[in-house]
């Protein structure tokens, strides 16, 4: 048989596939739901998404899964948040959260909340995860960008694919990403700062600014003033030996200092809002545990910011 | 490039279609695709390092150009030097000179005269080890005049560069790759269709094998120290199935791909896990290497001719320098070692010939004697595993002093989730089909070749879902480092 032959034929096997391959994304993509995880909260994207009239939108990674508890945001800031944050999550898929909520959201959120920190524009500390490939099936809007985060995006959209299948056939247990930390006491220190594991990841102790993840930041600042959303900036409280270990904290904060019309709120060692106290709130070097606390702090320091 | 990249996905298509409809009818316009394609597949991961490639084609293409106007045998030998010294040379600074640095500077401090080792911050070229060994072989048979040196610097030039094995083999021999790039290519069905069949195994061997044993295999190898025997023990399993399904894997993308291209590469494994005695697993396991030194070392040293003494000292030196070829680290130097040590009994009482053919020839199952002998290999390969993947002596010792021990009869503690579920399960499904196509070039050669077409697409069709969404998460091939 000829090399023409040849060509059809694998031209016909892989058509096929294709064929396949999209009406199963469409399919799992028309029945899609946000599934429990431990790393964020499934329920709030699941709420974020069908629930289109939010008042606060928390956007960030794990410090802002950690810091935040709804039911006190709510009380304090009279607004209907949701907690979006995702272990691990880089600017893009922080961006790529807020805008697809811009995408089927029926009335704009009044404030976003976004935790930013030493590492927010680390490309190894924070990755393109899970919730990412999340968010693609959840929104084919968000399509055309898909080649943008080739070949990050692949590992998390299989992933994600496959939760969504599995759903299908057992259903996912009652877990959330609290519920790994809900035996951890909340106002002492339980936990050793492993100096080995924070030099794996920053080896050199500079976070660094990565030049994509700054643009992906600058789309969200500019995405909030284009629909008039008051954006907030806040970096939750850290303990001091992972603080005094960031060589370059200034200038990564010298970047969220200087947004116009944007406040910025540091909880961290010689932060505006600083307290010792912090510490023995926390789970781990970065994290805190005690958050009701923390964000009826936050809440109050809000409305005094913004005279609200 | 990566075989297992969307990249490559891209590239290998084109380059077929350029191969096939542009350039066949002029065989140097075919090699020279074949050469610029190879560039680029290299290139792409660090253009800078392909002028050793050039470079080192340029020296052997010349002094086997040499060699052929020689017949003084001193200045043959000059000739022969001059590639040894500077493929080796090489090899030797990029791989190997921080390790005898800082070994050097080690062994002063212990005669009590410490200084400082001077170490560099050297990138280590991919594929160095393989594509300096291929070109040295070219010389060295020239020099011995088993081939004619090739007067077509083209030719040589892609031989070198060959993208489907330049960067983790088979390490061909000139003898049987370089004629192949004289000769008009023809288009055989068949052979292409054999070929992608071959491809998509290799996919499978290494995006769900090697990457979800790999998961495995890392999590228990770093926290080693935590964890009980049972779960050291399966952490050496899921390594031992990480390295052949990931290298394997490589070698049948590559050999697949060549296929495509009209070429005929080496086999570089025959199901060594099946093999009944370590001497047949060496004459299965990475068999380009091994044939390499077994040619170019091991016979020059006298191979197993001569007395003990000297069978016990080539039988070290080569598996020894096999070791050290897989890195600049002590603990392939023992992997090696252990392999000799396995292996010279087997020499000194003269049974390392005793199984030659297939295992189970005839038969769906092995004897009772077969079962054992494999059983036994497999474990002792499984344990210089260990060696191979420690991060130094001391965390190989302790990991096998860990096995050792009383809770290696406890169930093991790594967190056996999903995850390690899925990837025993992937295994023994894996281990299965391999035994049922042992008899054949790769796994799944035969398999289904009979079927109706519907039934063998959906076969291929199940493979690829596999491979999409039961893949582990994306890694290097770990031959790559070498």
């Amino acid at each position: 048989m000829s090399i023409a032959n040849f060509i059809k034929r694998s031209l016909k096997f892989l058509g096929l596939f294709l064929a396949f391959a999209i009406l199963s994304l469409v399919l799992i993509g028309s029945t899609f739901e946000f599934l429990p995880h431990t790393k964020y909260y499934g329920q709030d994207y699941e709420k974020a998404f069908n629930k289109k009239d939010l008042g606060l939108l928390a956007i960030g990674n794990s410090k802002l899964l950690a810091s935040l508890d709804n039911t006190t945001l709510q009380k304090e800031l009279g607004l209907e948040p949701v907690n979006l944050g995702s272990i691990f999550s880089n600017l893009s898929v922080t961006r790529l959260t807020f805008e697809s909520y811009l995408n089927n959201c029926e009335v704009m959120p009044k404030m976003v909340l976004m935790e930013v920190s030493w590492f927010t524009f680390n490309p190894v500390r924070t990755q393109f995860n899970e919730i990412g490939g999340d968010l693609f099936l959840n929104d084919y809007k968000l399509w055309p960008e898909a080649l943008n985060y080739y070949p990050e995006i692949i590992d998390p959209l299989r992933k994600s694919f496959m939760r969504q299948v599995y759903s299908k056939v057992m259903p996912i247990g009652d877990i959330d990403y609290s519920s790994e930390f809900k035996d951890m006491s909340r106002f002492e220190k339980t936990y050793d700062f492993k100096l080995s594991e924070f030099e794996e990841v920053f080896p050199d102790h500079i976070a660094g600014v990565d030049p994509e993840l700054l643009a992906e930041f600058e789309r969200i600042v500019n995405l909030c003033k284009e629909n008039n959303i008051q954006l907030v900036l806040y970096t939750a409280p850290e303990v001091s030996e992972y603080r005094s270990l960031q060589t370059d904290i200034e200038d990564i904060k010298t970047i969220f200092r200087n947004i116009p019309d944007v406040p910025y709120l540091d909880y961290s060692e010689g932060g505006e809002f600083f307290k010792k106290d912090y510490e023995l709130w926390m789970k781990d070097s970065h994290h805190l545990n005690e958050n009701v606390r923390y964000s009826e702090i936050l809440a109050k320091d809000i409305k005094a910011k913004l005279d609200l | 490039m990566l075989f297992n990249s969307i990249d490559f996905a891209i590239f290998l298509p084109i380059v077929f279609l350029l191969y096939w409809f542009v350039t066949q009818k002029n065989l140097k316009l075919q090699n020279l695709l074949l050469l610029i394609a190879s560039y680029f597949f290299y290139g792409w991961w660090d253009w800078k390092f392909l002028s050793l490639i050039v470079f080192s084609s340029f020296v052997d293409y010349y002094v086997g150009r040499g060699l052929a106007k020689q017949e003084n045998t001193k200045k043959r030998k000059l000739l022969l030097l001059t590639s040894v010294l500077v493929n080796l040379g090489f090899l030797g600074f990029f791989k190997y000179y921080n390790f005898f640095a800082e070994n050097f500077a080690e062994a002063f401090t212990l005669l009590g005269q410490p200084i400082q080792a001077s170490s560099l911050n050297i990138i280590l070229p991919v594929g160095i080890s393989f594509y300096t060994f291929q070109t040295l072989s070219y010389s060295i048979d020239v020099y011995k005049r088993k081939i004619e040196p090739t007067k077509d610097i083209l030719a040589f030039f892609a031989f070198v560069s060959f993208f489907p094995q330049l960067v983790a083999g088979p390490i061909e021999r000139a003898t049987n790759l370089l004629p192949q790039f004289y000769k008009k290519r023809e288009f055989v069905y068949n052979k292409a269709v054999d070929g992608l069949r071959q491809i998509l195994w290799g996919l499978f061997k290494k995006i769900v094998i090697a990457d979800n044993c790999a998961e495995m295999a890392n999590k228990i190898f770093d926290g080693s120290a935590d964890l009980n025997g049972s779960s050291l023990l399966l952490g050496a399993f899921f390594f031992a199935f990480q390295i052949y399904g990931d290298f394997s894997g490589y070698s049948d993308i590559a050999i697949g791909t060549s296929r495509l291209f009209g070429f005929d590469l080496m086999k570089n494994f025959a199901f060594p896990y099946f093999s009944r005695d370590i001497a047949e697993f060496w004459r299965r396991w990475h068999i380009s290497l091994s044939t390499w030194f077994r040619d170019y070392l091991y016979i020059p040293l006298g191979g197993s001719r001569g007395g003990t003494w000297m069978k016990v000292r080539n039988t070290f030196i080569i598996f020894i320098v096999s070791g050290f070829w897989h890195g600049a680290n002590w603990t392939f130097i023992v992997w090696g070692a252990l392999n000799a040590i396995y292996f010279l009994p087997l020499l000194l009482l003269k049974r390392n010939r005793q199984n030659i053919g297939d295992i189970a020839e005839g038969r769906l199952l092995p004897n009772i004697r077969e079962f054992f002998g494999m059983t036994t290999t497999f474990l002792l390969t499984l344990l210089a595993w260990v060696f191979f993947r420690a991060e130094n002596l001391g965390h190989g010792l302790s990991y096998l002093s860990g096995i050792f021990s009383m809770s290696l009869f406890e169930f093991p503690d790594f967190g056996l989730g999903m995850n390690a579920i899925l990837a025993i399960l992937l295994t023994i499904s894996f281990v299965f089909i391999e035994w049922l196509g042992r008899h054949n070039e790769y796994a799944i050669e035969k398999l289904g070749l009979n079927w109706k077409r519907p039934i063998r697409y959906a076969m291929y069709y199940t493979l690829i879902l596999i491979i999409l969404f039961l893949g582990g998460s994306q890694q290097e091939f770990i031959y790559f480092q070498f």
